[in-house]
């Protein structure tokens, strides 16, 4: 069992985890982040064409061990720009 | 002594000390239990009814796959399942949280107490009502309000639960539950639940200090979560004869 900390980039704000959870394998490192990130994006209609979540996972010596991004994109296909 | 019981159902009813003290006697013997235990699982067939007098307990589900899903968190004051005097068999299991000071109530008594007293029988019928409207106001959150807004609407509802029996100071109280228990009962992930937490504090709607938690904006939390307390009830509404006899004056 060892205590990882789950940073998240939430579009272009930071988030910093300061409390960290438990994880008993490092498998559940990738479950716990990858579970997040569609919610996360949630209802969220961004502003612009994209929109892009994730976690960044550091062990308990402030190592950034592992990463997972959603990405949210859209674009219109014909020649309405959506105004 | 301190009856959260006592103090929560006067919400609801003007007692008379004949009341108070059979809600004295109720709480008389209580027992302490760990933290993370079941008091009853599913299936179970209760004999007693179970009243939270200290700390905080949860009614939850076990899904197939091992999820858990919390449905209720339970303060001191709140009946367990005060159902089961009528439902029998349990279809849930409820745990303590943290460590906890209960209640066993036999059902032999709540059933004594429902023909005998009419205000105490109103009292837990407005009790279980207010748990209905609780789990509507829950249910509504995790359709429609986004992850911040469900966890500034929880915080918002512990605090003025606590408030009325008594266990909130200077804005300050007890929330010894884990990202976990928290994310379990809003249906979030635990990192999700950490960031809104996150965002909370740095809004800086609320602080946290090991397990207590202090609103320093108790407007701003409450607008940000659209938060109406109207579905807890802590307002009298009077029963006909007491609007007659307040208009009859």
């Amino acid at each position: 069992m060892a205590r990882y900390f789950f940073d998240v980039q939430d579009g272009p704000d930071f988030v910093k985890d300061e409390d960290g959870h438990d994880c008993a394998a490092i498998s559940d490192v990738r479950i716990a982040a990858m579970k997040a990130l569609p919610a996360m994006i949630g209802a969220r209609i961004p502003d612009g064409d994209g929109y892009r979540v994730s976690v960044i996972v550091r062990d308990d010596e402030d190592h950034a061990i592992y990463r997972a991004s959603l990405t949210l994109e859209s674009t219109w296909l014909s020649n309405r720009d959506g105004q | 002594m301190f009856n959260p019981l006592a103090r929560k159902l006067s919400l609801a009813c003007d007692f008379e000390d004949v009341d108070r003290q059979i809600l004295d006697d109720i709480i008389s013997q209580s027992r302490k239990v760990g933290p993370r235990e079941d008091i009853i699982r599913e299936g179970d067939l209760p004999d007693d009814v179970h009243l939270v007098i200290e700390g905080f307990a949860c009614r939850y589900k076990i899904m197939p796959n091992g999820n858990r899903q919390i449905v209720a968190f339970l303060v001191p004051g709140d009946f367990c399942d005060l159902h089961v005097a009528i439902l029998g068999e349990m279809d849930h299991n409820i745990a303590t949280l943290t460590p906890c000071r209960m209640v066993e109530i036999p059902r032999e008594t709540i059933e004594e107490l429902t023909t005998s007293n009419p205000r105490i029988t109103r009292a837990f019928w407005w009790a279980t009502l207010v748990d209905e409207a609780v789990l509507r106001e829950w249910l509504a959150g995790m359709g429609q309000r986004s992850a911040d807004r469900q966890l500034a609407h929880l915080i918002c509802e512990l605090y003025l639960r606590l408030k009325s029996v008594g266990l909130v100071n200077d804005h300050s109280f007890q929330m010894p539950l884990t990202q976990q228990e928290l994310g379990d009962a809003m249906g979030l992930s635990i990192v999700h639940t950490n960031r809104m937490m996150t965002e909370l504090r740095t809004r800086q709607f609320v602080s946290i200090q090991g397990r207590q938690i202090r609103i320093l904006d108790v407007e701003g939390l409450t607008e940000f979560a659209q938060f109406n307390p109207n579905y807890l009830h802590l307002k009298r509404h009077r029963a006909p004869d007491e609007v007659q006899a307040f208009f009859g004056d």
